[in-house]
C-alpha cells in the first residue's frame, strides 16, 4: 500500500463566489490537515451532496496502486491527487451517519467524480454491498469498473429514476462527473442538486415475498400435517378449511405476487431443509435446494434443521458439490448430482450472522445481503436461534459458536445504515406464536414467544422482522415494526410491502399472509381468496425428484460383520419384548449419538422391527435400516433424575407392562438401553408389581460409564417421540424435564451412524439377569 | 300430602334440559371483574409455560397443561382459565395444520367445558378472557363438538420397496 499524498483544494466544480471567503476557511484547515502534492499519480476532485453539500465529511479514495485520505469543504467538495496510483478508483465519503460511495474513471490523469445518494446507487448497480465492495477493493476490483460497465450502471439508475416518476434535468447529463453545485445554507444549488432533493423524498415500493420452515416439503403436505389451512369466511364463523403447499403451487403464487412489483425479492427465514420428506432427505437435500432455486428464493437465514447434518453439509448446499462418496451412497446421478451430474449447490444465499466458527472467528456464512431497487437499497441480515446447539446433533454444530441475536443484529443493522443501506430487515430462525384462529388475522392477538425479548432489544436501524421456527402464522406490529411468518411447509408466504424513500428509509411497511391454495384439489374457496394451478415445470422437476427417490431403498449405507438381531422368542423370528437384543442396542446407541447432547439412549423394544442378517459381503441398504425403523419418530430429549431412571427401569416389569408381553424372561417389557449404561435384574423379585413399586433392579448395579448411578442427579435422556410421550406404558418418561424434540427423524440418525461406525458389529450386552 | 319427587325425577328434567336448551346458552352467567382476573392470570401463566413446547411437540404442550392443572391450587376458575389457554393455544395451532393440535384442542376443549358449566359462565365471557376472534372461537369450539377430531393415525406410505409411517 503506497502512502497517501493528498492536497486539498476548493471545489474544482462551478460555485458562487460568495461562498468564497467561507470556503476558503474550509480550504485552509484542510490544507493544515497535511498532506503534499504528488502529480505522478491521478488526481480527483468532486462534489459530496445529498440534496445538502456534506460538509467536514471524511473520504477515502482507493486507485489502482495507491489511496488516499482526507476531509470535505463546507461546500462538500474535495480534491485530491493519489501518487503513483491509477484509475480506475472509489470513492467513500461518510458524514458520520451513512457512507456514499463513487467511482473515479478518465483516460487522462485527471478525473471528476462527484459522490452523492445516485452515485451511490450507481456502484450498487455493480456490487450491491457498497461499502463492503469499497472495503475490498483492490487492484483485481478495476475489473468491475471498466467504462461500459459503469455507463451501463448509470444507464440503470437513470431508468429507476424514470420508473419511479422522477423527470431528469436536461442539464444533468452525468451522475459522476455533470455539474453539480450543492445548496449550502439558504443558497440553492444547480439542477443536480434539486434532483438529489427530489430522490430523497420519493418513494420506492418494495416487495418482499417471505416463507419460513419449507422443510424440503417439495410435495404437497399431508392434509393433517401443515396441508391444510383455516381461513376466515364471511359466511361460516368458524371459517373454512382449504388444502394448500405443494412447491408446484407454490411456484405459482410467488410468480403471481412477484408479477405485482418489479422490486422484488424471495426470502426465508431458515429450515428450508432438513427434518424433510423422504423425497428430499434421500437426496441429500439436493432436490429442496434445486426446487427452491428454480422458486426463485434469494436470499434465507439458516435455522436449526440446516445444521442437521454438520456445517460442511450446510456449507456443501450453498457451494454446491456432489455428496461424499461412500459404499453405494453418493454416487453420482443415483442418489446426488441429479442435474447433470452436478449439484450446483443454493442459488439463494445463505445467512449466519450470529454463528460463528471458533477456529477463524468468522461467521460460518455471510451476514448481511444487500439488494438494490432503483433508488433505494434494503439489506437483510440472517440468523439462527441462538438456542439452536440445545436442538441438533452436537456433532452438527462442533466447532461453532451461535451467539446471542439482539446484540448481533443490532451492530450490522447500525453498520448498514451507516453504509448507506435504505432499510434493514431481519431474517431471523427463531418466533412467536399468537392466538389467532384464521390466517391473516392482523390483530395479532395474544403474541408471545422466544422472539418478543429480541425485539424488545432491537435498535431504531431494524426496519422490519421476518421470522420463522414456530410453525406458526402472523402479521404483527410490534412496538412499531412489522413482524411476520408464515406457518410451515409451504402452505403460505408473507406478502410484504414496503415503501423506502433514499432520504428517509423505510416509511411504510404491510403485510399480508397469502395462502398458497390448490385450485384443482379445493371444491370451495372462501371469498377474497384465490387458488392457482401448479407450475407446470416445478411440477415436472418435482415428479421427476419423486420418481428417483422410488428407486433408491436398495442404496448401500454400510456393513455389518455378523447378523444383528433382536432379542428373539426362541425357535421363530419373532422379537422377544422381554430381553435385551443386539439390534435394540444398536438403535439405543444410535439415539445417543444422533440426538443433541445426551447421557443415555433408549428405545421401547416394539420399535425395534427387524434384524439385520449379515448376507455375504454383509452390505447394509437403506431399505434395509428402514425395515428396523421404519416409524419415521423423531428424537426427543428430556432430564430424567437417577430417581425417575429407576422408576422407569421398574416400569419394565410391574403392572401393566408385566402382562403386556412373554418371553424368555416370562412377561415384562425390557427397553433397550445405549452403550455405557448396565445394570443387573432379577426374576426372583416380582414380576407384576403395582406401579410404582417394582423391585426387581440389583442394589448399586445401575451405572453409567461404571459410575453408580446418582438418585438426586439429573442424566439427559434421549429417546423417540412415541417413548417420550409415555408410549407402552413408560410414564415415567412424561416426568422429563427440560424436553426438547430435536425434529431428527429416527432413520436419519440411524442412517448417519451407520455410515459413522460401519462396519458395524453387535454390541456387547448391557443388561445382566442374575438368576 | 306432597311428597318431593324423587332425585331421578330432577334428574331426568336436568337431562331434558340439556337437550332442549342450546348448552352454550345454559352457561347464562358472565364473568365478575375479579372472576375474570383470576381465569386471564391463569391463562397466562398457561401460556407463559406452555405454549412454547407446542411446535416442538405437540404432546409435550397438552403434558405441559395437565402437570399445570394438578400443581395449580384448586380453584375452578383458575382451572378454567389453563384448560381454556390449552384450548385456545391449540386451536391457533389448528389453523395451520401442525400434527396432533386438533387432538389437544378437543382435549382442552371437553377440559374448559367441565369447569364452565360447573360455574355456569358463557361462552362470549369466557372467550373475552383472552385475545382473538371470538365469534370464530366460539364458532370453532360449537364445531369440534359436533365432529370429534378421529383418534391421530399414521398410514403405511410406500414408495418402491421402502415403507415409512406417515400421518393419514
Amino acid at each position: 500500500m503506497k502512502t497517501p499524498q493528498i492536497f486539498f483544494r476548493l471545489a474544482s466544480s462551478p460555485f458562487k463566489p460568495r461562498l468564497a471567503g467561507l470556503l476558503a476557511l474550509g480550504a485552509v484547515v484542510l490544507a493544515g490537515c497535511g498532506g503534499g502534492t504528488n502529480n505522478s499519480g491521478v488526481s480527483i476532485s468532486g462534489v459530496a451532496a445529498t440534496g445538502a453539500a456534506m460538509a467536514n465529511a471524511s473520504f477515502a479514495i482507493k486507485c489502482v496502486g495507491g489511496t488516499a485520505l482526507g476531509t470535505t469543504g463546507l461546500d462538500g467538495s474535495y480534491s485530491a491527487n493519489v501518487g503513483n496510483a491509477s484509475f480506475p478508483c472509489l470513492i467513500e465519503v461518510s458524514d458520520g451517519t451513512r457512507k456514499l460511495h463513487s467511482i473515479a474513471q478518465s483516460s487522462t490523469q485527471v478525473a471528476t467524480a462527484h459522490v452523492t445518494p445516485l452515485t451511490e446507487q450507481l456502484v450498487g448497480q455493480l456490487s450491491a454491498d457498497t461499502a463492503a465492495f469499497f472495503a475490498a477493493y483492490a487492484d483485481s476490483g478495476a475489473a468491475l469498473l471498466t467504462p461500459d460497465k459503469v455507463l451501463a450502471a448509470q444507464s440503470a439508475v437513470f431508468a429507476a429514476l424514470k420508473a419511479s416518476g422522477v423527470t431528469l434535468p436536461v442539464s444533468v447529463t452525468g451522475l459522476i462527473d455533470g455539474t453539480l453545485t450543492a445548496k449550502v445554507g439558504t443558497v440553492a444549488g444547480n439542477d443536480y442538486d434539486r434532483l438529489l432533493d427530489t430522490v430523497a423524498v420519493t418513494p420506492v415500493a418494495v416487495k418482499l415475498i417471505a416463507l419460513n420452515d419449507f422443510h424440503g416439503n417439495i410435495e404437497p403436505p399431508a392434509a393433517s400435517n401443515g396441508g391444510t389451512a383455516f381461513l376466515p369466511d364471511t359466511t361460516k364463523p368458524a371459517g373454512t378449511a382449504v388444502k394448500v403447499g405443494g412447491a408446484a403451487y407454490l411456484a405459482t403464487v410467488i410468480k403471481n405476487i412477484k408479477a405485482k412489483n418489479p422490486n422484488n425479492i424471495v426470502v426465508g427465514a431458515g429450515d428450508m431443509i432438513g427434518a424433510s420428506p423422504f423425497t428430499s432427505n434421500i437426496t441429500h437435500e439436493e432436490a429442496a435446494v434445486d426446487i427452491l432455486n428454480q422458486i426463485g428464493l434469494e436470499v434465507t437465514s439458516v435455522g436449526n434443521h440446516e445444521f442437521d447434518k454438520g456445517k460442511l453439509e450446510l456449507l456443501r448446499m450453498q457451494n454446491g458439490g456432489c455428496y461424499p462418496a461412500a459404499g453405494n451412497v453418493g454416487i453420482v446421478g443415483v442418489d446426488t448430482c441429479l442435474v447433470n451430474g452436478q449439484f450446483p449447490g443454493a442459488k439463494y444465499k445463505y445467512l449466519s450472522a450470529n454463528v460463528v466458527d471458533t477456529a477463524s472467528g468468522k461467521t460460518l456464512l455471510p451476514a448481511t445481503y444487500i439488494k438494490q431497487f432503483g433508488l433505494v437499497s434494503v439489506g437483510f441480515i440472517g440468523l439462527t436461534l441462538q438456542g439452536t446447539p440445545n436442538v441438533v446433533t452436537a456433532s452438527g454444530v462442533a466447532g461453532l459458536r451461535f451467539d446471542e441475536e439482539s446484540a448481533v443484529i443490532n451492530a450490522y443493522a447500525t453498520q448498514m445504515k451507516a453504509n448507506g443501506v435504505s432499510a434493514v430487515v431481519v431474517l431471523i430462525h427463531q418466533g412467536g406464536q399468537t392466538l389467532a384462529t384464521t390466517l391473516n388475522d392482523q390483530s395479532c392477538p395474544g403474541l408471545s414467544g422466544d422472539i418478543l425479548p429480541i425485539m424488545d432489544k432491537l435498535n431504531s436501524k431494524v426496519d422490519m422482522v421476518v421470522s420463522g421456527h414456530t410453525h406458526q402464522e402472523y402479521v404483527c406490529n410490534y412496538k412499531g415494526k412489522l413482524l411476520t411468518s408464515t406457518g410451515f411447509y409451504g402452505g403460505a408466504v408473507s406478502e410484504i410491502d414496503l415503501t423506502i424513500t433514499p432520504g428517509k428509509g423505510l416509511t411504510a411497511a404491510v403485510a399480508n399472509t397469502v395462502p398458497v391454495i390448490q385450485a384443482d384439489t379445493n371444491s370451495y374457496i372462501p371469498a377474497g381468496f384465490t387458488g392457482v394451478l401448479k407450475d407446470p415445470v416445478i411440477d415436472a422437476a418435482v415428479a421427476r425428484y419423486t420418481k428417483l427417490s422410488s428407486g433408491l431403498s436398495n442404496l448401500m449405507v454400510g456393513s455389518i460383520t455378523s447378523s444383528i438381531n433382536r432379542a428373539l422368542l426362541a425357535g421363530t423370528t419373532n422379537r422377544d419384548e422381554t430381553a435385551e437384543g443386539a439390534m435394540g442396542g444398536v438403535l439405543a446407541d444410535t439415539y445417543l449419538l444422533g440426538g443433541p447432547a445426551a447421557d443415555i439412549g433408549i428405545i421401547n423394544p416394539g420399535g425395534v422391527r427387524a434384524d439385520l442378517t449379515f448376507v455375504a459381503p454383509g452390505s447394509v441398504t437403506y431399505g434395509n435400516l428402514l425395515t428396523v425403523a421404519p416409524f419415521g419418530n423423531t428424537l426427543v430429549s428430556l432430564n430424567l433424575t437417577g430417581a425417575q431412571l429407576v422408576r422407569l427401569l421398574e416400569q419394565q416389569w410391574e403392572t401393566p407392562n408385566s402382562t403386556a408381553k412373554t418371553g424368555i424372561n416370562g412377561g415384562g417389557r425390557m427397553l433397550q438401553v445405549s452403550k455405557g449404561l448396565t445394570y443387573s435384574w432379577s426374576v426372583s423379585s416380582l414380576l407384576g408389581a403395582a406401579p410404582g413399586m417394582g423391585n426387581r433392579l440389583a442394589p448399586g448395579t445401575l451405572k453409567l460409564n461404571g459410575i453408580a448411578i446418582d438418585p438426586a442427579k439429573t442424566y439427559r435422556i434421549t429417546t423417540n417421540n412415541f417413548l417420550a410421550d409415555g408410549g407402552d406404558n413408560f410414564t415415567v418418561m412424561t416426568k422429563g424435564t427440560s424436553r426438547v424434540n430435536s425434529g431428527v427423524i429416527d432413520m436419519d440418525a440411524f442412517v448417519a451412524f451407520f455410515r459413522a461406525n460401519t462396519p458395524l458389529s453387535p454390541p456387547t450386552p448391557r443388561t445382566t439377569r442374575v438368576d | 300430602m306432597f311428597k318431593f319427587p324423587s332425585m331421578n325425577f330432577y334428574r331426568l328434567g336436568a337431562a331434558l334440559l340439556m337437550v332442549l336448551i342450546p348448552h352454550a346458552s345454559l352457561y347464562a352467567r358472565s364473568l365478575t371483574a375479579s372472576e375474570r382476573q383470576v381465569v386471564a392470570d391463569a391463562a397466562t401463566l398457561a401460556q407463559t409455560q406452555c405454549y412454547r413446547e407446542i411446535y416442538r411437540d405437540t404432546y409435550a404442550y397438552g403434558q405441559c397443561l395437565r402437570e399445570l392443572l394438578k400443581t395449580e391450587p384448586s380453584n375452578a376458575f383458575r382451572s378454567m382459565g389453563i384448560a381454556y389457554f390449552g384450548f385456545a393455544g391449540a386451536l391457533s395451532y389448528v389453523r395451520v395444520s401442525q400434527l396432533g393440535a386438533d387432538q389437544m384442542a378437543a382435549e382442552f376443549l371437553k377440559s374448559y367445558r367441565g369447569f364452565q358449566k360447573k360455574l355456569t359462565i358463557s361462552d362470549a365471557s369466557l372467550c373475552a378472557t383472552l385475545p382473538g376472534n371470538c365469534e370464530n372461537r366460539i364458532a370453532q369450539a360449537l364445531k369440534l363438538e359436533a365432529s370429534p377430531v378421529k383418534l391421530s393415525t399414521l398410514r403405511m406410505r410406500c414408495k418402491a420397496q421402502v415403507c415409512r409411517m406417515e400421518p393419514e
